[in-house]
């Protein structure tokens, strides 16, 4: 079919003897497998106060409205490419804020700020496997492509107070949080930018695919239900990452 | 440093036993009073009775620099209070290097034997040398030392140092500032306010480098007053004297950990992956493990 195409087109050509036909070959098909980098950054808000039987929101009384700054960054396999993709992979980040602590004092001092900097940091680990359907892209050429994930999610986290780690009633505040999370997400794919630009990277430096995303991330990081210091959150992040 | 117009001729001056490296000897009142010594060592190349034209002088300059000629002719000093501690004849100094007999550290010219109280005096340590350049017929180039080395005495007590305090929970941080001086050490000490007519009872704090600016004082009682000193330690061991005492009052306060606890938090701290953490874990693993086996698998 495609070579009668063909030589119906070189037919014309040679019989006119003026028209100019470019042939362009269908993109190469997708490999089967590969790898995912990503780097993102987002703001966040861990939902302290979710936690049953709080007399108040300690994360409101010390930061207020204030989020914590998120960094990280993943790296995905992909373990099978159809019809979409699906990966496995890990990921790693780190978020922090910092406070002035609060004085507790019997004088009118009580409640104010102390010369003493208290800090929620916390180190977001998380096992993804993601589904992206990226046939918009590998067949369609629509520079879109939606993906989901689901996450085992472990995050150790740590409460300092003047530069080391808080104490309260020989309860150290530091621990590990286990819990899951969903993440929904759309990538731009930037190879259309530039299309010749995308082949040179491919050839000089593997990278196959460059994207820049955005994804809403569902975080349940409770221990799966367990009462004590509630790190969920809901929120964006957005990045830039490289296919290989 | 190098006078000579050719570049393979050289001397290098160093202070013996003290490295290699070391271009300046500060020295406090003690060290002097003390008759301390030192000694000089040198080292040349490109030099023989061949180039070099009389011996090498190696003296000590009432200046903190060298001057470019003969000793006690020139220089800032007038050139008439030099003192020469060595003179190293033609074939020693073909020999490459060598070492000048100790000598006091209190006999440089700008102390003239003496260890008076609160000076800062820079004497340099100098080599010169006659010498016939490559391709020259005369005499006529000169030859110092490669590098400068000085002589410091020091029984100039520093400026006290700055302070200010920060009251925190169980704790004052000490905030110093050097005032300028080029410092080893912050010495730190304090006390519980006393009582109208008592002295107070001085307890030391750690030493601070002076490469650091605050220094913490823990295990404070909240609620009480305390004063606090602080002098400044030069690099001879001068002492500053302590500077005015300021007092702090250590308060308690809650940080984020705190304030949870304070809240009804239930969490404990620690790693927290006791009771049913360990299993649901284990058995998202799992679930992971099988999805990823059932992908390998439809490939």
């Amino acid at each position: 079919m495609r070579a009668a195409f063909l030589s119906l087109l070189l037919g014309a050509s040679a019989a006119s003897a003026q028209t100019v036909v470019q042939i362009q070959p269908p993109p190469p098909p997708e490999p089967p497998i590969g790898f995912l980098f990503e780097l993102k950054m987002g703001t966040l808000v861990p939902r302290v106060g979710d936690e049953p039987g709080l007399s108040s929101n300690p994360y409101q009384t010390i930061y207020g409205n204030k989020s914590m700054l998120f960094g990280g960054g993943e790296i995905d396999f992909i373990a099978w490419h159809g019809y979409g993709a699906v990966s496995v992979g890990f990921a790693a980040g780190y978020s922090e804020l910092y406070a002035p602590a609060i004085l507790v004092t019997n004088d009118a001092n009580n409640g104010q700020p102390s010369t003493e900097k208290t800090a929620l940091l916390i180190f977001p680990l998380r096992l993804p496997v993601a589904y992206r359907f990226d046939v918009t892209w590998s067949r369609w050429r629509i520079p879109f492509v939606p993906y989901v994930k689901l996450a085992l999610l472990a995050t150790p986290w740590r409460v300092t107070k003047g530069g080391t780690t808080e104490v309260v009633n020989g309860q150290t505040g530091s621990g590990l949080k286990w819990g899951y999370g969903f993440t929904v997400g759309l990538a731009f794919i930037l190879d259309v930018l530039s299309t010749q630009m995308a082949k040179d990277m491919h050839t000089d430096t593997g990278i196959r695919h460059t994207y820049i995303f955005a994804e809403y991330n569902y975080d349940k990081l409770d221990d799966f239900g367990k009462v004590g210091l509630n790190l969920s959150a809901r929120y964006f992040t957005f990045g830039l990452g490289f296919e290989f | 440093m190098l006078s000579s117009q050719a570049l393979a001729q050289t001397v290098t001056l160093g202070f013996g036993g003290a490295g290699t490296n070391l271009t300046n000897l500060p020295f406090n009142q003690g060290s002097c009073n003390g008759n301390d010594q030192y000694t000089v060592t040198w080292t040349s190349s490109g030099l023989s009775s061949s180039n070099a034209c009389g011996n090498m002088q190696i003296f000590v300059t009432n200046a903190s620099g060298c001057p470019s000629g003969a000793p006690n002719t020139s220089g800032a000093d007038g050139g008439t209070q030099d003192i020469v501690i060595d003179t190293v004849d033609l074939s020693t100094l073909a020999t490459g290097s060598g070492t000048v007999p100790s000598q006091r550290r209190r006999d440089i010219p700008g102390l003239g034997g003496n260890c008076p109280d609160g000076q800062d005096i820079k004497n340099a340590v100098c080599a010169y040398l006659q010498y016939r350049a490559p391709g020259a017929t005369s005499c006529d180039s000169q030859l110092g030392s490669s590098t400068n080395l000085t002589l410091n005495y020091d029984s100039k007590p520093p400026v006290p140092p700055g302070m200010n305090l920060l009251a925190q929970d169980s704790k004052i941080v000490v905030q110093l500032d050097p005032q300028g001086e080029t410092l080893l050490r912050y010495e730190i000490r304090y006390a519980e306010a006393p009582a109208a007519d008592a002295g107070p009872a001085w307890r030391q704090a750690a030493n601070l480098d002076a490469k650091k600016t605050n220094e913490s004082i823990t295990g404070l009682q909240n609620g009480v007053t305390y004063i606090v000193e602080a002098q400044s330690i030069d690099v001879v061991e001068n002492p500053s004297g302590y500077n005015d005492a300021q007092t702090a009052t250590p308060q308690a306060s809650n940080g984020f950990w705190g304030e949870y606890k304070d809240a009804g938090g239930h969490e404990l701290g620690g790693c927290s992956s006791a009771d049913a953490a360990v299993p649901s874990v284990l058995g998202a693993l799992g679930v992971l493990g099988v999805l990823a086996a059932l992908v390998r698998r439809r490939r």
